[in-house]
């Protein structure tokens, strides 16, 4: 049996008497690599959010290995879309990383440590990032920018990372760029990512759910081509983004494939 | 005006607010800048008319009723920003509005010669009391020691709210807390540039300071330093030439702002 770091029961979701997300079930395993695609406003970042406990439920249960939202997601490193941020900000990248050395714990007067410092030098180096340590993130390109992110992420030492959409808006090889990086931060840590890009799915993830305000998930790669129908109500719109046929066809047991 | 300033009290504290004034200035003038605050602190601002007004009314100093009537409509403003889908833009006006009505009224309700409220709305660093300064440092005091004591956490927060949230600071207690300096950095700033030019001079020196760095800590400095020089170079020209100080100050950092931001290429003349 395999030990799951998060387990969603019976989730919904509204707003404004709107329903987001119905019914949802979700049980991730350790080091398991998930994507979970839909349609915008399928609500995928909602899903994401009500993980971190940023959006309150209105039925359903969370637990992050075993505990509740707010002591589990301490856990989890979070990685929101780039679009969100104010890329005017004074700060650089080096300070933007410290920032996951952060948490409840620090009192008055909080200076990070050498050792803070060291360990967030060390994950620069292992996304490349070193270089621009001291540049403002306005001068950044979306993929680096995208790496200083997962690198705050990571600098909390989380064992689960959560992504939003982390190559919306990315060019083909800075996109396969993340998604080389987090094939190997999934040696340690159980990923998920919240993505509409399609492309990506056979090649990197182990594992595929399709979110449109229902979940549609087996727990393995394979989706159905009645999950997909259900999900986008349109399949030629996922052979237009070159998903491969592995997808959607009969590729059981095959979660360790690398 | 060196003896000036060592003979005349007035001229000592003139210079003293100036002083202070720029130092909060610096600080969340630059952090209402980067969370978008700008017209929330205006609100804020015009909102304490009332507390003046209610000061003249019941016979009490003036910035006591400013300085609750800030603290109340700072708070107002939070809670219901969270509590409710109102557009803060549309809040933001109503209070402001009404903050100016309620102190019109008091003052109404008057008996006798209604006061000058010139002083409170335009500024007079020369009129400033002793009793002022005490205030302002009080004040000015709890600015700094609550950014300065928590100021990794503070710009976490203000970087990135959510990613903050889920890494376990408290993000209610921030915002609360941000919006209550605001209020004080308000009252700070009335007796030196008066309720209706003080966002000029909370938005000018920290955007001068935008121009000429990317680093947070040293956009404070910068704004701190660009804040004093213009106003006590304002208040040196309002004595020289017997002109209102809060206008010459702002003017003269307003201009400067313009012509700064057109050398270094941040406003162009056309596409």
């Amino acid at each position: 049996m395999e030990e799951s770091v998060i387990e969603i029961k019976n989730l919904n979701v509204f707003l404004n008497e709107v329903p987001i997300l119905k019914d949802i079930e979700l049980k991730v395993n350790r080091k398991q690599f998930l994507a979970i695609i839909g349609p915008n406003g399928g609500g995928k970042t909602t899903l994401l959010k009500v993980i971190l406990g940023l959006i309150e439920p209105d039925s359903g249960q969370v637990k992050i290995k075993g505990l509740d939202i707010k002591e589990g997601r301490k856990l989890i490193g979070y990685v929101p879309q780039i679009s969100d941020f104010d890329k005017q900000f004074p700060i650089n990248v080096k300070d933007v990383i410290l920032m996951g050395r952060i948490s409840d714990k620090q009192g008055f007067f909080h200076s990070y440590s050498q050792e803070d410092i060291n360990f967030v030098e060390g994950i620069m180096k292992d996304l490349d990032i070193l270089d621009f340590k001291a540049r403002q993130i306005g001068r950044l390109s979306g993929g680096q920018l995208q790496r200083v992110l997962i690198g705050r992420a990571l600098a909390a030492e989380p064992e689960i990372l959560l992504l939003d959409e982390p190559t919306a808006s990315l060019d083909a090889e800075s996109r396969s760029n993340i998604y080389k990086i987090l094939k190997d931060i999934n040696d340690e840590i159980t990923i998920i990512v919240a993505t509409h890009d399609l492309s990506a799915i056979s090649s990197y993830f182990d594992s595929v759910a399709c979110l449109n305000k229902n979940l549609h998930y087996h727990g393995d790669k394979n989706i159905s081509q009645d999950d997909v129908d259900q999900v986008y109500g349109c399949p030629i719109e996922l052979i237009a983004h070159g998903v491969s046929h592995r997808v959607l066809g009969d590729h059981s047991g095959d979660e360790q494939h690398d | 005006m060196i003896e000036a300033i060592l003979e005349y009290n007035f001229l000592q504290n003139a210079l003293y607010s100036a002083l202070m004034a720029s130092v909060v200035c610096g600080i969340i003038g630059t952090i209402i800048i980067e969370k978008n605050l700008v017209m929330m602190s205006g609100g804020i601002a015009h909102t304490s008319f009332g507390g003046v007004g209610l000061g003249y009314y019941l016979n009490i100093e003036p910035i006591f009723g400013a300085l609750f009537f800030a603290l109340f409509s700072s708070i107002i403003i939070v809670t219901i920003r969270r509590k409710t889908e109102v557009h803060s833009d549309t809040l933001i006006g109503i209070m402001w509005a009404m903050g100016m009505a309620v102190g019109i009224l008091f003052i109404s309700f008057m008996q006798g010669y209604p006061p000058d409220m010139s002083s409170y709305l335009f500024g007079d660093i020369l009129t400033v009391t002793n009793m002022d300064i005490n205030i302002m440092l009080i004040l000015v005091v709890i600015v700094v020691f609550a950014i300065t004591s928590l100021f990794n956490q503070w710009k976490s927060y203000l970087f990135d709210e959510e990613f903050s949230y889920v890494r376990g600071l408290n993000t209610n207690f921030y915002e609360y807390f941000l919006f209550i300096l605001i209020a004080l950095t308000v009252i700070v700033l009335i007796r030196v540039t008066g309720i209706i030019l003080i966002i000029a001079l909370l938005t000018a020196p920290p955007a001068i300071a935008r121009l000429f760095t990317y680093d947070f800590k040293k956009t404070i400095f910068l704004a701190i330093i660009f804040g004093a020089f213009f106003s006590l170079s304002g208040l040196w020209l309002s004595y020289l030439f017997n002109i209102p100080s809060g206008s010459t100050i702002i003017l003269l950092i307003g201009i400067t702002y313009f012509i700064l931001a057109f050398l270094t290429g941040k406003i162009k003349c056309s596409q």
